[in-house]
């Protein structure tokens, strides 16, 4: 039970254009960048590497309970943390849509 | 003089870059964040002497770290920038390249990596990113050393842009300008590119961790043991030793003899300069100094730390940091100096204290462990291996409850970036271990030189014995050590392997060598590391961290005793 607690988000079943957070994607899925909710370090770190609302990023790998997600944009790959994944909200999109 | 300032990204090279411009040596690594510091350097082109500055990486002008107030510093001094930029990443390269064009100061690109363009399957055309971007583009290879003699004529074409960057309009542009001089051509993943997928795998990265590990230290052990056994140790008892003995016997002072060679014909315990001295430094540790700088120079060019740091992010999240802590840490498994510097990448005090103190306690550095390995030995594998358990459950505890009782502050979060797997050249590995064995040897041969001179004054004037009769009892009691490991106390402030390997002299059985080793590594830090550690975060502060780690040392080594003794009854 426990463990369902933990998983069910994931496998909630959704429509590309739907809002979700960076952790809710599956591994391999790629999804536009709609809003950072915060501001401060990361933020501007990740703003500096073209992060920004509209960029289509792609999430590579997620460690499990709650380690570092691993996404790629334009062939670079880079790690956040948790916490800061789920303040990335973005759009999936299936491939051919955006690109 | 002109001074040039290298500016650019965290791992585009710029360390490379200036070492193969004014053939200065310095240590390189292939992640974001190696460079802490500025160097300084001179060379000349055609007649004019320039003054070149390397500094650490930026991605933006905002300050967080102390590296980044470095940075930003050197480029408000700099005459002119020379801008490196990573050619296979060049969009957000070029957000640093316009706000560094906002400087109004004359300015030259380097598109470093241009070797790697060609079979990533990334065409720039230069000329038209030169003529958009209003300043001489050059392409440039550090690591094959090509192109530098063309980017050294263009410093003197350096100028001010003409382009100018609205505010918030820079993505636009930096789009337009890739639309108009990048074309991307797919093609397939590297061999390279599929290891490195499966090192950011949640399970291959847990199975690399383990077998990187792993293979590290059996590399380490059986080469460092196989150079000693026949290499090192047949030069210093077959050459050196009575080599050393004929010429030293020829000095008429008794005194003389006995400071240089000591008084035993065993080179562990006869505490001489030139013999146990030498013995410990070249035969003892070097071995082990070099295998370790070996592999380890493997794995930091092969981009395989930040990789690491994101598998360790878990557990360091427990210790109230984050992976990137891992990186200090994991250089202090060579030497405590390098590793308490490169906490100025850290963002707030409170991870350094915090990453300070894991590095402090959790493994000895290379060449006490050397020492505690060999030595060990004589007692079994077990006693060993029980002595870096004890140390490594002592710092994550110690660690553990520095971050629920330090004051709260926020932590900050994980982020790093991942540079392209490498396979490093050949060259580029034994540049980088030569420059650490002359760092080695110049401060372990002094070092070493001072404390046994130290060591026969405090002898001479009775200090010694006059501390060992002070902490007999207490050190009895607490550790069930014999008071004559008050000199090897001492000695551990200067040179942490030569104290362990003076333990010899005591014939201790296992528990207590086991007790004296964690208090060896735990209590004390070696000079050189205690000055670095108050220059990173101040007196007050490293005295705390100092104070915390001594009374855990105490609780922890008395408690060994005391969970012995039982054992033994």
């Amino acid at each position: 039970m426990f463990f369902r607690r933990f998983t069910f988000h994931k496998k909630r079943i959704r429509n590309p254009g739907n809002r979700i957070d960076i952790t809710q994607l599956t591994s391999g899925e790629s999804a536009k960048v709609v809003e950072l909710n915060d501001d401060g370090e990361i933020i501007s770190k990740l703003e500096a590497m073209g992060l920004i609302p509209g960029a289509v990023i792609t999430k590579k790998s997620a460690l499990p309970s709650k380690g570092p997600v691993i996404l790629e944009k334009d062939r670079v790959q880079f790690a956040i943390g948790y916490d800061m994944a789920q303040r990335i909200i973005v759009e999936p999109v299936m491939f051919g849509t955006v690109l | 003089m002109k001074k040039i300032i290298l500016a650019g990204n965290p791992n585009v090279g710029k360390s490379l870059l200036f070492s193969r411009i004014t053939r200065i040596g310095i240590v390189t690594a292939n992640y974001a964040g190696t460079t802490v510091e500025t160097k300084v350097g001179k060379f000349n082109f055609q007649g004019i002497e320039y003054e070149i500055v390397d500094g650490p990486g930026i991605y933006s002008f905002d300050e967080y770290s102390e590296t980044d107030q470095i940075a930003v510093k050197l480029i408000n001094e700099g005459d002119i920038i020379l801008n490196v930029i990573d050619a296979t990443n060049l969009e957000r390269s070029l957000n640093l390249t316009l706000q560094l064009l906002k400087m109004k100061k004359p300015m030259v690109v380097c598109l470093n990596f241009w070797d790697d363009t060609v079979h990533k399957g990334i065409t720039i055309n230069t000329q038209t990113l030169g003529m958009l971007l209003d300043i001489p583009v050059i392409t440039v290879s550090a690591l094959y050393d090509e192109g530098i003699p063309k980017l050294l004529a263009s410093i003197e074409n350096a100028k001010v842009s003409s382009l100018a960057v609205e505010p918030g309009e820079q993505w636009n542009i930096i789009g337009s300008i890739l639309c108009q001089v990048q074309t991307l051509k797919h093609r397939h993943h590297t061999l390279l590119e599929r290891i490195s997928d499966f090192m950011l795998h949640p399970v291959g990265g847990i199975v690399t961790a383990v077998f990187v590990l792993l293979s590290t230290l059996l590399i380490v052990r059986y080469m460092g043991e196989g150079l000693i056994k026949f290499v090192f140790e047949p030069f210093y008892s077959q050459l050196y030793n009575p080599f050393i003995q004929g010429i030293i016997s020829h000095i008429p002072s008794d005194l003389i003899q006995g400071l240089l060679l000591g008084h035993s014909s065993d080179p562990l315990e006869s505490f001489g300069m030139l013999t146990s001295g030498v013995y410990i430094a070249l035969v003892q540790v070097f071995p082990y100094f070099f295998t370790f700088y070996f592999v380890f120079g493997f794995l930091e060019d092969f981009g395989y730390l930040p990789r690491l740091a994101v598998v360790l992010d878990r557990l360091f999240h427990k210790l109230g940091l984050h992976g990137y802590s891992s990186i200090p840490v994991m250089l202090g498994l060579g030497c405590k100096v390098p590793a308490f510097m490169s906490t100025r990448s850290l963002t707030n005090k409170r991870e350094k204290v915090l990453t300070a103190a894991l590095i402090f306690m959790s493994v000895p550095c290379l060449s006490q462990s050397a020492m505690i390995v060999s030595l060990g030995m004589r007692y079994g594998v077990l006693t060993v291996l029980s002595i870096y358990g004890i140390l490594a459950a002592t710092a994550i505890g110690t660690n553990f409850l520095m971050n629920k009782l330090y004051k709260k502050g926020e932590t900050s979060e994980f982020f790093t970036e991942f540079p392209s797997c490498r396979l490093p050249t050949f060259r580029i590995l034994t540049d980088k271990l030569r420059i650490r064995i002359v760092e080695y040897f110049a401060e372990v041969l002094p070092m070493i030189a001072v404390g046994v001179l130290l060591m026969n004054i405090l002898n001479a004037i009775h200090v010694l014995s006059f501390i060992t009769d002070l902490i007999r009892k207490p050190v009895g009691w607490l550790l069930g050590l014999p008071p004559d490991i008050a000199p090897i106390m001492l000695l551990n402030f200067l040179r942490k392997d030569a104290s362990v390997a003076l333990l010899v002299s005591l014939n201790l059985d296992a528990y207590q060598f086991i007790i004296a080793c964690v208090f060896l590594v735990l209590s004390t830090p070696c000079i050189a590391s205690l000055f670095t550690l108050i220059k990173e975060l101040g007196a007050r502060t490293s005295l705390k961290i100092f104070c915390v780690i001594f009374s855990a040392t105490i609780v922890i080594t008395t408690l060994l005793h005391l969970v012995f003794s039982i054992f033994q009854l």
